[in-house]
């Protein structure tokens, strides 16, 4: 057997990079060990450094790279590890990281596209209580709890706290102006019906509640079009420029910061892919499609671009 | 006073063959760098359980990189890596987009197998079959000598550094690159570059800019060979001599 002899660093933080290389993944490192007197332990933090790349036709492509830290490794003197950092929890700490960096994106998306939401498969599948529930108190001028069923109860409320409808009585209500307002603004008659007014109604629910309804109702499938749109216009707000994207870029970019919760459960859908989603955004002026690759829409990406300053990356890498 | 030994002179080079051990596909740097070393092995010793065409590793490539947001691990790579009677996931190429989307499906129940391993074997090298791949961090790029110099044949080694802190001095992400050969005279490290590929010559980095990327990511030296080779550390002094001293 051949021997080979090597001089090591050995510290709690080259341990730690071992650990984070084998198990954990090399978009991590660790920061400066400190170390606890009292418990004779050594605390390495870690930080995720994300990248994202942009490429573009003529070969020049730039890598944006996002820093959270997600956590610490604790070691003993020995430097042994004695509390790791689970793969699951790690992924949650990127991504809720991720998530808090474009809020600002994230609640500019939602309310530009308020509108246009509700015409999208996961609202429509997954909010289709609202769209019931609208279409009856508005045919009826009232609804009752107790014709819906004790489940119904969370959906009524959301309605009420949204104003689209009011108590008249124990558990019945009744539209509001607001909602007899929207009646009348789309105008019933010839291709126009109750639907179409339950759509702008669950569309505006998505955008003002989005919160409640992925977080309290623990319905995520549609958060899979707000994190893309997400996903792109982040980016693109970086780049300075509608820059034209791949279909496949945008999904590498979903596969790591993407919410997989969300993933899952569209996935679980029958019939429907990435691909999909992708479309029904450009169906509904999001995005939009040239040639073979997406690009944003201008006014939504002019509107967007004020907030460069609050979601810059850490930094970035310009290659040919 | 300890005298720090500085080698000199140029190393052996890894002798690697550009035309036989780059892939086409995917440029993910540490999978691209391990699938370069293993068939670098596979020439050396036609007896390991790799398979040889392009295709296969191609494929590992592409299915290794960016499936998670903190990046590819040895454990991901094993998980990935080819074997000569696995069935070929080119079968999947054709699906495209709609097979990754199968990938990302389950990789949300892909738990890191934590409980496959014994307590403390956490930093243990990762095995496969006959080739192992094992995770050092060099005191400095003068350890990086053996393993071309004294190894017979030489061993590939793969330097993960931060790319960014190299060339701008401002954190960015981690690259990783496989070590052609050193030139102390000159304080060079020539390297291949998977995404350098295609221009089938190693890239040049001086040692004091290479240092500033590579001490971000602690020195980080993935040494991959398959069994028979032994690799001991000998430590130096190091920060925990000193708080053993302070600490009763």
């Amino acid at each position: 057997m051949t021997a080979l002899r090597i001089r090591e660093v050995s510290t709690p933080r080259s341990v730690a990079m071992k650990y984070i290389c084998k198990r954990l993944g090399l978009n991590l490192r660790p920061g400066e060990a400190t170390l606890d007197k009292e418990t004779r332990t050594w605390s390495v933090p870690i930080k995720a450094v994300i990248p994202s790349k942009v490429s573009r036709r003529e070969g020049q492509s730039t890598t944006f790279f996002y820093t959270f830290n997600v956590g610490n490794l604790t070691l003993d003197m020995d430097l042994h590890i004695t509390k790791r950092l689970g793969a699951v929890e790690l992924d949650d700490a990127i991504l809720s990281q991720w998530n808090d960096l474009n809020q600002v994106i994230q609640k500019e998306i939602l309310q530009y596209a308020r509108e246009r939401w509700g015409k999208l498969t996961f609202v429509r599948t997954f909010l289709r209580p609202i769209y019931t529930l609208v279409i009856a108190v508005l045919d009826q001028k009232q609804a009752s709890v107790s014709d819906f069923g004790v489940d119904s109860e969370k959906w009524f409320e959301l309605l009420r706290t949204s104003g689209y409808i009011e108590p008249m009585g124990d558990r019945e209500f009744k539209p509001t102006n607001l909602l007899n307002g929207l009646q009348e603004r789309i105008g019933l008659g010839v291709g126009h019906s109750d639907f179409d007014v339950a759509d702008l109604v669950a569309g505006n629910i998505f955008a003002n509640q989005y919160d409640v309804i992925s977080d309290k109702l623990r319905i995520h499938a549609p958060s899979i079009y707000v994190d893309t749109a997400k996903l792109y216009y982040s980016d693109a707000v970086n780049f300075k420029e509608i820059v034209p994207m791949e279909q496949s870029e945008l999904f590498l970019k979903y596969r790591q910061v993407g919410n997989r919760q969300a993933y899952r459960e569209a996935m679980s859908q029958k019939s429907f892919s990435f691909g999909t989603v992708v479309s029904e955004l450009i169906a509904v002026g999001l995005l939009h499609r040239r040639q073979e690759s997406i690009i944003g829409d201008q006014k939504l990406f002019d509107h967007l671009v004020q907030f460069r300053d609050q979601i810059s990356p850490s930094s970035e890498l310009i290659s040919e | 006073m300890t005298r720090l030994y500085v080698p000199r002179g140029v190393t052996r080079p890894l002798p690697f063959d550009w035309k036989d051990f780059c892939e086409n596909q995917g440029t993910d740097c540490v999978p691209a760098c391990f699938a370069m070393s293993a068939r670098y092995w596979k020439r050396l010793k036609p007896d390991l359980p790799l398979p040889t065409d392009r295709e296969s590793w191609d494929d590992f490539i592409l299915f290794t990189s960016a499936r998670t947001s903190r990046g590819t691990s040895l454990l991901r790579l094993l998980r990935n890596i080819p074997t000569p009677d696995r069935t070929p996931i080119s079968e999947l190429h054709d699906q495209g987009i709609e097979a990754l989307q199968e990938e990302v499906a389950s990789e949300a129940s892909e738990l890191e197998p934590e409980e496959l391993e014994p307590e403390g074997a956490e930093l243990e090298p990762v095995r496969l079959s006959n080739l192992v791949l094992d995770p050092r961090t060099p005191a400095s790029i003068g350890d990086l000598k053996a393993a071309l110099d004294y190894a017979d044949p030489p061993i590939p080694q793969i330097l993960v550094f931060d790319k960014v802190m190299m060339t701008r001095r401002v954190e960015g992400g981690s690259h990783a690159v496989l070590l052609l050969k050193l030139d102390f005279d000159k304080e060079k490290l020539y390297v291949i570059d998977p995404t350098l590929r295609t221009r089938m010559e190693p890239d040049v980095y001086d040692f004091n800019n290479f240092n500033h990327g590579w001490e971000a990511l602690s020195n980080l030296n993935i040494m991959v060979y398959p069994v028979g080779f032994k690799v001991v550390s000998s430590s130096g002094p190091t920060i925990m001599d000193f708080v053993r001293r302070v600490l009763p």
